[in-house]
């Protein structure tokens, strides 16, 4: 808006407008990526991702396929992570349990964050009755901790994969709606969000043009933490018996069966699923604390 | 927790099924069906069915259980000092390893407990706790074959049995919260390491242990003591899926149980238990920062 006054030098005018055009997502990833945990977080996700879709389709076994002969066979060149009581190739079915959690993490993160961000910058920018109201609703669904929630909305929707998601997605919006209200407290008393108002903006625009875009890295280092959150907790429902049903290979359920075999011989059960989930949970956090770091203007260095 | 309470009664209606079809039998008539819903007091309007079953919550009496034909109270109260022993010892074994370490490390920040203290935490970011619990259970309880794999034995039946029996399962509760604690504690200690009182202290002489027991802890577990509050809520639901992992009855096997068996006087029974308990940890933690830091109560 500024760069529109004549008096303004052109070089300047050009430079704005240059910076308009990175959006501010944009600005965060290219910072994240300059961070070196922000790479290792990046590079092991691509991989996990590229792996759960590569290894699959590429395998010569099916997930469900019982090969002759082969009962809990430590692993080999033919089975890197070894076969199951079925005679089952676990390398494909941690890979594709991998593929559920990722879908189910990222699934929830998509159904929690707009839901509970639209509740917190509506409660954040109103303030009043609307706040009271949507605050209040908030806070009932937080005396539901942690996987509680998850518990309730599964034994009303069933157990499955795609509940689940929705279960983890309806559990992640109060911690999103109470950071967005927070962030949108903040933003709310600038000036420049003033100026808008002032120039008859609506409160759509307002809240969505204007104010947003700077309430987003802590919602951004939210959604990383979440989505850990959610592979976890998507790992102990299925690990209760609470998720998908045992064709379908999940971590926790790969877990769930290999409890029934800990016997000191079988040690590739347990530990190639744990190692496949801590790869993603690491590199989560590591994400999360690279877009902290990105995002502090505080930090020197950058 | 009155909201609360609504929602547990209202969520538990909302799930597919009628338990009085079920219970009745498949070829039951409808006046069958009628009278098995009385008695399972499902009867009567949605708004009637809540007042009854929050008046008769209050007085210790949460209806019988669908499932088992037992009273609700009964199981819970068997439940209860299982999962209560197991969540004191996890809380415990949380505060006695992830204080310490914390303080360490906050006190000399790059040495050998600060170096620790962040390889600790990432392995609990990475590891769950119910994978920990797997982990210990496969390499202490069978690899090492030390203490016994699943069960529980009450402590005052055997208290040197039980212990056996407490030791794997409270190390899979108590770890992450550690780990958070830790990292608390360290960013608290060094925050007030750098504070003008510490410096004074330090300048007219008193010993290091000193400065550190008087001036540094008091003043660094401030801030902790709310966090480790919050914290009860998701320490007693890890507590819950540990519970499962170890085989030890308690909360976390009857939970499940009453969910996929759509047992809804205890689901809705636990619940209210759990959310109780969680509320009341909050204000405690509210109540607990007003006395640690008498700055709060002019407010």
């Amino acid at each position: 808006m500024a760069a529109s006054g004549p008096a303004f030098p052109r070089t300047m005018r050009q430079r704005i407008q240059e910076r308009r055009k990175r959006s501010q997502l944009f600005d965060v990833s290219y910072r994240v990526l300059r961070e070196r945990r922000g790479q290792i977080a990046v590079t092991i996700i691509v991989l996990l991702i590229v792996s759960a879709f590569l290894v699959p389709a590429v395998s010569e076994f099916d997930f469900k396929q019982q090969i002759r002969d082969e009962r809990l066979k430590a692993p080999t060149w033919t089975h890197p992570f070894g076969t199951d009581e079925l005679s089952r190739d676990l390398l494909v079915r941690t890979t594709m349990g991998l593929r559920v959690s990722l879908w189910v993490s990222g699934l929830a993160v998509a159904i929690g964050a707009p839901i509970g961000i639209a509740i917190g910058y509506a409660a954040g920018y109103f303030g009043g009755w609307t706040e009271a109201v949507l605050m209040r609703l908030i806070d009932t669904m937080l005396a539901f901790p942690g996987i509680l929630t998850a518990i309730i909305v599964l034994s009303v929707l069933g157990t499955g994969t795609r509940e689940v998601a929705l279960a983890l997605g309806i559990g992640a919006i109060p911690v999103f709606a109470r950071l967005a209200r927070g962030q949108m407290l903040q933003e709310k008393e600038r000036d420049y969000v003033m100026a808008a108002r002032a120039l008859g903006a609506s409160p759509l625009r307002v809240v969505l043009r204007h104010a947003a875009p700077n309430t987003l890295p802590p919602l951004l280092v939210q959604a990383a933490l979440v989505m850990a959150f959610a592979v976890i907790a998507e790992a102990t429902l299925n690990f209760l018996g609470l998720g998908a049903s045992p064709p379908t290979p999940t971590i926790g359920i790969l877990l769930a069966e290999g409890r029934r075999w800990l016997t000191s011989e079988v040690w590739w059960y347990l530990v190639f699923p744990t190692g496949m989930l801590s790869l993603i949970l690491i590199s989560l956090n590591f994400l999360a604390d690279a877009i902290v770091e990105a995002t502090n203007p505080y930090s020197i260095n950058r | 927790m009155l909201l609360a309470s609504i929602t547990i009664f209202l969520v538990i209606r909302l799930i597919p099924g009628d338990p009085a079809v079920q219970r009745a039998g498949e070829d039951a008539t409808p006046e069958q069906v009628e009278e098995t819903r009385r008695q399972l007091g499902l009867g009567g309007s949605l708004h009637e069915q809540y007042f009854d079953w929050l008046a008769n919550a209050l007085q210790g009496d949460f209806g019988r259980s669908f499932t088992r034909t037992l009273p609700v109270s009964d199981l819970l109260k068997q439940a209860v000092v299982p999962t209560l022993e197991l969540a004191v010892a996890g809380y415990l074994f949380a505060l006695i390893v992830g204080v310490p370490l914390g303080l360490f490390a906050g006190l000399r920040p790059g040495g050998p407990a600060d170096y620790f203290a962040t390889l600790f935490t990432i392995g609990t970011l990475g590891i769950p706790n119910f994978i920990l619990g797997l982990l210990l259970l496969w390499i202490v309880g069978v690899q090492l074959d030390w203490v016994p794999v699943s069960g529980r034995v009450g402590v005052g039946e055997d208290p040197i049995g039980a212990m056996k029996f407490l030791v794997l399962p409270t190390i899979a509760v108590g770890s992450s919260l550690a780990a958070v604690l830790a990292r608390f504690v360290r960013a608290s200690v060094q925050e007030v390491m750098n504070q003008d009182y510490v410096r004074t202290a330090r300048a007219k002489g008193l010993h290091d242990r000193q400065v550190v027991l008087r001036h540094v802890l008091r003043n660094a577990l401030i801030p902790v003591i709310t966090v480790a509050a919050l914290q009860v809520g998701g320490l007693i639901s890890g507590a819950l899926v540990i519970e499962i992992v170890f085989s030890r009855p308690g909360f976390g096997g009857l939970i499940v149980g009453a969910v996929t068996g759509r047992d809804f006087p205890l689901v809705q029974a636990m619940l209210l238990v759990l959310v109780v308990v969680f509320i009341t940890a909050n204000t405690l933690a509210d109540i607990l920062y007003g006395f640690a830091d008498p700055r709060i109560r002019v407010h």
